[in-house]
Parts: C-alpha cells; structure tokens; sequence
C-alpha cells in the first residue's frame, strides 16, 4: 500500500480547523474527530506541477523497478527479471504519455485536429519525439502540450 | 498478584502538559497519525480542556491509535551486503500527541524517582559534561593506583527490554501505579507496520520491547542497564 501525502501546515486553514474542532464535545469523540479534520486537510505534493501523464501504475513500477535493482545488485539470476520490468516500465511510460497527448488532442474544438490525431497514431515515433516536431495551430492560438 | 499491581496510588499528570509542550520540537515531521507539533500548540492554545480531557483518557484507558508506529528502514552506509538486517537502521514514527503524552510522564517519573548521582542518561540538566566530571574526579582521585575504564553498549537494548521485570523495577523505585499501568500497557500492546521501498506494510503486534522514538524509553533503558549492572556487581562479575 502506498502511504498517503501529508498534509501540508502552511496551506490549511486555521478558522475552519476551529470551527470543526469547536464542534468536538464528547471526550470519547474527541480523538474520531481530529483524525477526520486531519483527513480533510489539504495535501502537500498535489499541486498543479505534478505531471500529468504520470499514474498510479507508473508509480508503482517506478518502486518495483528499484526493488528489482536493488535484488539484482547481489543476484545475478534477477537480472533478466530486471531487465524485462524495464522494458515494460518505459513503454508503459510512452504509453501513457501517447494518451495523455491523445486525450488532450481530443479535446480541442479544431476540426483539424483529427489529422493530427490520425498522424500520431500511425506515426512510428515515440511521442517524447513529437513534443518536439507537432506544432498544432488553433483558432484561440496555439495548444500547448506539456 | 505481581508486585507491580500491589504499588497503588492516584496521580495527575495534567500539570506537566504546558512544560511537555514546550519540549517538543516545531520543526520536525508529522507523526504517523499526520498531526503536527505546531497543530498540537494550536490545539492547546484555542481548546485546552479538550486536550486535557483527551489526554486524561489515554492515560487512564488507553487510546488504540496511539500504540501503533511505523518503522521507516534507511541503509546504513558502506555495508558490503544489504541483504542482511543489520545493515538497515530502523527509524520509528509515533503519534505526536503519544510523544507529548510520554514526556509528561518522564517529567512526572523524574519527580518521584531518585537516580543516582552518576547516572546521567535521560535526566535534565545532566549531560556529558557532568559525566566526564565525574571521570575526571575519578581519575584524580585514584591517580597513584592503576586505573581502568570499562565501556558496556547493549545490543538492540531497547528491543529486549522485558516490560514486566520494567514494571516492578519502576514500582520497586516509588512509581506511581497509574504510570507503570500505562507503560505495562504501552508496552505490551504495539503494533507496528514497515515502510520500505515507498510502500506501507500490513501491521505486526509485538510484545516485547519498548518503542524507540519515545521520549520515555531512554529512561526505561537506564533502569534495566542499572538492574543487570547492580546484579552482575552483586554476582562478583563486574
């Protein structure tokens, strides 16, 4: 199970968290109901720099990844192990870097932009290589993709 | 009836919460339960009598959340092999409001108990300096006889600590009984759960030991020191 993110102090607000708390009378409650306030509070690490493309899946083969690093640093017979998680690690990176590019392709209004679409699905290039060279106009300007 | 259950007596440890709050760090992580220390402070300085009543609580009946910690595991550096247990040091995480708890009751204890004068671990305003005095007193004192240093570290001390045979050396010593009930307790019912490699274990119950990030096991660990050392001196082995 992956821990969740702690809250972060300097985002809560502290007139909410005394009014939650004002509420608390019964002493045998008292201990329930701080842990839901401290439920409620806003996260740290969840802003909107976070990257897109990057799930829970990925996430979760990132650490395997680096457990299977770590076995076959002193066992020989888990590299072929290793060496087939990475594999399918970075291509799951492409891939859900491909549909995220995809999804937000999908949402532009521009009728054009199924070209586009069709273009990346039958293009032979990883998508890292299309940030570069697709340059999309639109009739409210240009889409950024990042 | 052991003897730890024959020592009564009724106690308010409630006083020592504003001198346990102000002991407490404010720029440290949060505690498993994610509260804060600046959170408690907020807590102390807006609801007072809720915290006191909370804490009453714990005390005397025991809150069930506060008996559980996690157990962070970081290499330990420049080991050949990490596949073994000794190259990982264990770093425990406990509820803050657990640890506020715990220095009340150190502060309490530090009332009712006498040490000796050369013992210095776990007690205020008795640090290295004091003890390498005493060394040095010592020293001079004996300065035409041979002299000898003996140095003794405990392996995993805090893990082998035998919670009962704790609890009738502190009842032995004139705790309170409602301290040593709460230690026994604290003792005997933790659970702990591992985080390693970013992931979060299932928890584990253990019956044996004291928890290590608590500020009143360093001096649970000086009175069961002080038993084998008083024992192997009485032995003649020492």
């Amino acid at each position: 199970m992956i821990p969740r993110m702690r809250p972060s102090y300097r985002k809560v607000d502290w007139s909410k968290v005394q009014a939650g708390m004002e509420g608390l009378i019964n002493v045998y409650d008292v201990w329930k109901g701080v842990r839901d306030i401290i439920d409620g509070l806003p996260r740290a690490g969840t802003g909107s720099s976070r990257c897109k493309w990057w799930l829970d899946v990925l996430e979760n083969m990132k650490l395997d990844i680096r457990y299977l690093r770590r076995k076959a640093t002193h066992d020989p017979a888990q590299r072929t192990s290793l060496q087939l998680a990475t594999k399918v690690y970075k291509s799951t990176i492409d891939q859900s870097r491909y549909d995220h590019i995809k999804n937000m392709l999908a949402k532009s209004k521009n009728p054009d932009i199924f070209l586009y679409i069709h273009a990346l699905e039958t293009s032979q290039i990883l998508p890292g290589s299309i940030l570069v060279k697709v340059n999309i106009p639109a009739p409210m300007g240009k889409v950024a993709i990042s | 009836m052991d003897d730890w259950q024959r020592c009564g007596g009724d106690i308010d440890i409630l006083d020592h919460l504003p001198a346990a709050l102000a002991m407490s760090p404010s720029n440290t992580a949060t505690g498993i339960d994610h509260i804060s220390y600046p959170f408690n402070k907020f807590w102390m300085k807006k609801f007072p009598d809720t915290l006191r009543r909370l804490l009453n609580v714990a005390i005397t009946t025991g809150i069930e959340d506060w008996h559980e910690s996690e157990v962070v595991l970081i290499p330990k550096a420049n080991r050949p092999q990490y596949n073994l247990v000794k190259a990982w040091r264990m770093i425990y995480l406990l509820p803050t409001l657990s640890k506020v708890l715990g220095r009340m009751v150190l502060l309490k204890l530090a009332g009712h108990i006498d040490l000796e004068d050369t013992q210095f671990g776990s007690q205020r305003k008795r640090g290295i300096h004091d003890s390498l005095a005493v060394v040095y007193e010592f020293l001079e004192y004996n300065k035409l006889l041979h002299t000898a240093l003996f140095s003794m570290d405990i392996e995993a001390g805090l893990d082998k600590v035998d919670s009962p045979m704790l609890c009738q050396l502190l009842c032995a010593r004139g705790a309170p009984f409602k301290l040593v009930q709460w230690i026994r307790g604290r003792a005997l019912q933790r659970r702990v759960r591992f985080r390693f490699n970013g992931r979060i274990s299932k928890k584990y119950w253990l019956g044996k030991g004291i928890p290590q990030g608590s500020p009143l096991s360093p001096l649970c660990l000086v009175f069961m020191s002080h038993m084998y050392s008083d024992r192997g001196c009485s032995m003649g082995q020492l």
